[in-house]
C-alpha cells in the first residue's frame, strides 16, 4: 500500500493530477445539475406568473406545476 | 423522406428534452463504471513504464482529457455551424451546453501535463507547438463563453459565438498534428498509430476505457446542459405547461 502510494517517487505528480481531474468531473456534474435546475425552477415561476387560463393544460391547472415543483426542490 | 421525418421529431425541442432526460443514466452510468475501471487498471494493474516508471499513469487522466477538449471542440463548431446555416435553435443549445465542459477539460489536460512534463522534462512549462496551440484552445473556449455572455438577446449570442467557434476549429487539427510539423518535446501518438498501439494490452485497455467514459460521460453532461438550455430558449412554448404532468425528469 505504502508503495502503491509512493508512485516509484512520482507521488507528487500523479496524485495532484488524478486529484484535480476528479474534482472537474465533479464540478462539471454540479455545474450541469444546477444550471438545468436553474433553468427549470426560472420555468416555472414563469409559468405561475402567466395569467390562469394560460397556464392551464386540462382539468386541473395547478397539479402539474405542483408536481415540477416538487421535482425541482 | 422517412430520415427526414425522424430529424425533425428529434430536433423538437420538447422531443429533444424528453429524449435527452431518458438517455442520461444510460451514458451517466456506463461512463463512470468505465472511468473507475480504468483508472483502477492504471493505477494498480498496469506495470510501470520502463522509461517513465510511475509517472505515465497520468496518462490515464491526461490523454481522455486532451482528447475530449478536442472532440468537444469540433462537436461545438459543427453544432454552432447547423444553428447559422439552418437557424436550428437545438443546435445552438447543443453548441452552448459542450463549450463549458470543453473548457473544463481542455483546463485539465493542460495542468495534468504540467504535472507529467515535470518529471519527465524537467519544465512544468514549454513554448512549444503542442502546448500553445492547446493553450489557444482553452483561450477560444474562455472566448466563446465570455462572448456569450456579453449578449443580453440570446439569439444574437448565439450567432456571434457561432461565428467565434467555426473561426476557432482550424486549431483542432494544428493541436493534432503539432507533434509532426514541429519538433515538439510532446511525444507523438501511441495508441492510432501505424503498426498498432505502442503498448501492452495491460497498459492499453484501461486506456481505451478511459477514453470512451470521457466521451459518455460528455454526453451524459451534454444531456442534462442541452435540457437546460431548451429550457432557457423554450421559455413561451406552450409544451412547457406539461412539463410536469407525466414524468419531468
Amino acid at each position: 500500500m505504502a508503495d502503491f502510494l509512493h508512485m516509484g517517487g512520482y507521488a507528487q505528480f500523479v496524485w495532484p493530477s488524478y486529484l484535480l481531474t476528479f474534482l472537474v468531473i465533479a464540478l462539471n456534474i454540479w455545474g450541469a445539475v444546477r444550471m438545468h435546475a436553474n433553468a427549470r425552477e426560472r420555468a416555472l415561476r414563469r409559468l405561475q406568473m402567466l395569467p390562469a387560463h394560460e397556464a392551464e393544460s386540462s382539468s386541473s391547472p395547478s397539479a402539474p406545476l405542483a408536481e415540477l415543483s416538487k421535482e425541482s426542490a | 423522406m422517412a430520415t427526414w421525418t425522424w430529424f425533425h421529431k428529434l430536433a423538437s425541442p420538447p422531443h429533444f428534452y424528453r429524449i435527452a432526460g431518458t438517455l442520461t443514466p444510460w451514458l451517466a452510468i456506463p461512463a463512470a463504471l468505465l472511468i473507475v475501471g480504468g483508472v483502477y487498471g492504471g493505477l494498480v494493474r498496469a506495470p510501470a513504464d520502463y522509461q517513465q516508471g510511475d509517472a505515465f499513469r497520468i496518462v490515464y487522466v491526461h490523454a481522455p482529457s486532451a482528447w475530449l477538449s478536442l472532440m468537444c471542440y469540433t462537436y461545438m463548431a459543427i453544432a454552432a455551424a447547423v444553428g447559422l446555416i439552418w437557424r436550428i435553435k437545438l443546435a445552438h443549445a447543443v453548441a452552448a451546453a459542450t463549450a463549458p465542459i470543453g473548457a473544463s477539460f481542455a483546463f485539465v489536460c493542460l495542468a495534468t501535463g504540467s504535472l507529467w512534463g515535470k518529471p519527465m522534462w524537467g519544465t512544468w512549462w514549454e513554448w512549444d507547438a503542442r502546448l500553445t496551440s492547446q493553450l489557444i484552445l482553452l483561450f477560444l473556449y474562455l472566448g466563446y463563453m465570455a462572448l456569450r455572455n456579453a449578449f443580453d438577446d440570446l439569439q444574437r449570442a448565439d450567432r456571434a459565438s457561432a461565428v467565434l467557434a467555426i473561426v476557432g476549429v482550424v486549431n483542432v487539427p494544428i493541436i493534432h498534428f503539432s507533434v509532426y510539423w514541429w519538433n515538439s518535446l510532446h511525444q507523438g501518438r501511441t495508441v492510432l498509430k501505424e503498426g498498432g498501439p505502442g503498448m501492452p494490452p495491460e497498459m492499453l485497455i484501461p486506456l481505451l476505457m478511459c477514453f470512451f467514459g470521457f466521451t459518455l460521460m460528455y454526453g451524459a453532461l451534454l444531456c442534462v446542459r442541452v435540457r437546460g438550455e431548451v429550457l432557457i430558449r423554450e421559455r413561451n412554448a406552450a409544451w412547457l405547461k406539461q412539463l410536469g404532468a407525466p414524468r419531468a425528469a
